[in-house]
């Protein structure tokens, strides 16, 4: 029996772990006491290994994805971000050509309605509206006397009057703004149909030979007179935005704001001339030249 | 003892690189391989032991039913040293085609083991992981060996 034992002591005792271990898979999950020692104790090592190795894998994905990988990553990043300005500056250029566009549709949808002759032009470079910069109030327009524009023409724009064009040349005009103090229009208020003058000052417009007495008030809206045959009737001017007795005269002192966002103008419209009229005679050619 | 300081260390690695770094691919069964290496190396009782201590972690790591790659382990153990007696390890080839066999066996034992208790176990795995295994076979008994031999020459003997 013990020679028995002896000889196949290995297979006996494999045998006895088979059982066992068969006996460890018929246990329920719980096990018994000694297993979960035993377990613990393999988890003991075992979990810290793994944490050691998920951290070595960690760092070493780490380092992949931030250094190596990220080498043609940058290149990447690179001509994306070329390509998202250039998308940005093409888009801007749309954008501008779109909101051009439209403007200018409006500009020409208005004179349209006018009902006269016009011509649309962008404003190329103003001077004065900062009162730093001298005392006239001026711009320049694109178009010039190859688009038939004359001197004294009417220059407004949707909201009201711009000024008017003082000089020509070949390819481009300057517009005398109606808050030049050189700048002097027929008014007449809309409400009480009073009449003035709306004249530029330094910080402004003021509204002339109001007497007294008259029926003018803050928010009044002062429209064009159409007595010179300059602007047309009715155009927009500005609003009454203070009104005071002068201390020097029978009149009030008015104050307007124009009608039309002068620091803000990008397109005008140029009246050129009423659908058949004349073209505008000769002294008033004369008169402004030598302004 | 000197067997449970080489392929004990060596089995924990294996398994922790299989439970972390790559649980997807059939990586070949290092233990399997480390139980055959110690029945080439002619272990007798020591051997069954480590099967056992060897299969017991496995299924602590893999978190898989507690004694099934301990019984396929084990089972593969008795095989190969029963055949030992008829069947000469040291030839390349052989060593091979019974670590595909021994990978089989153990591989199938614990499927049917998992399937007996209600899991739902591929078989595929068990083909795929001991074709990897019967590959492995002579970089691993080198491995094996030389790890084998640093352990004696730290213990001051020869192997």
């Amino acid at each position: 029996m013990t020679s028995f034992v002896k000889k196949h002591r290995v297979v006996i005792v494999s045998v006895l772990l088979c059982l066992f271990s068969l006996y460890l898979v018929s246990t329920p999950r719980s096990g018994t006491g000694g297993e979960i020692i035993v377990r613990k104790v393999v988890l003991f090592f075992a979990v810290p290994l793994e944490l050691s190795v998920n951290a070595v894998q960690k760092t070493a994905k780490d380092a992949w994805n931030g250094y190596i990988f990220l080498v043609n990553v940058k290149k990447e990043n690179d001509e994306l971000k070329n390509s998202l300005n250039s998308l940005a500056e093409e888009n801007n250029k749309l954008r501008e050509e779109l909101a051009l566009k439209t403007r200018i549709e409006t500009l020409e949808d208005f004179g349209a309605g006018l009902r006269l002759k016009s011509v649309v032009a962008g404003v190329v470079s103003v001077s004065g509206l900062g009162g730093s910069s001298g005392w006239t109030r001026t711009l320049v327009i694109n178009k010039g006397e190859n688009y038939g524009i004359q001197a004294d023409m009417p220059v407004i724009s949707p909201a009201g009057v711009v000024g008017r064009i003082i000089n020509t040349g070949e390819t481009t005009s300057t517009v005398l703004l109606l808050t030049d103090p050189r700048s002097n229009i027929n008014a007449v208020a809309q409400r009480t149909r009073l009449r003035g003058i709306a004249e530029g000052t330094s910080d402004g417009i003021t509204l002339k030979y109001i007497n007294r007495p008259a029926d003018i008030a803050a928010g009044d809206v002062i429209l064009t007179a159409g007595l010179a045959d300059i602007f047309p009737k009715g155009t927009p001017i500005g609003t009454v935005v203070s009104v005071e007795d002068s201390k020097d005269t029978f009149f009030k002192d008015v104050r307007l704001k124009p009608a039309a966002d002068i620091g803000n103008l990008e397109e005008v419209l140029v009246i050129a001339a009423a659908p058949g009229a004349p073209a505008p005679p000769e002294e008033t050619k004369k008169k402004a030249k030598l302004r | 003892m000197r067997n449970f300081f080489v392929f004990l260390p060596i089995t924990i690695l294996y398994l922790s690189v299989r439970t972390t770094v790559l649980p997807h691919l059939p990586l070949p069964d290092i233990t399997l391989l480390a139980v055959f290496y110690a029945v080439t190396r002619r272990a007798a009782i020591s051997g069954a032991f480590l099967a056992f201590t060897l299969g017991y972690t496995e299924d602590v790591f893999l978190g898989s039913i507690i004694g099934s790659a301990s019984f396929g382990l084990v089972a593969a153990f008795s095989i190969a040293h029963l055949s030992a007696r008829w069947v000469d390890f040291s030839e390349t080839f052989v060593r091979i085609l019974a670590s595909l066999a021994l990978s089989l066996i153990k591989g199938l034992s614990v499927y049917l083991i998992l399937r007996s208790n209600g899991f739902e176990a591929g078989i595929l795995p068990v083909f795929a992981i001991a074709a990897t295994t019967a590959i492995t076979t002579g970089a691993a008994f080198s491995v094996f060996f030389r790890a084998e031999k640093a352990v004696a020459r730290f213990e001051g003997r020869a192997l």
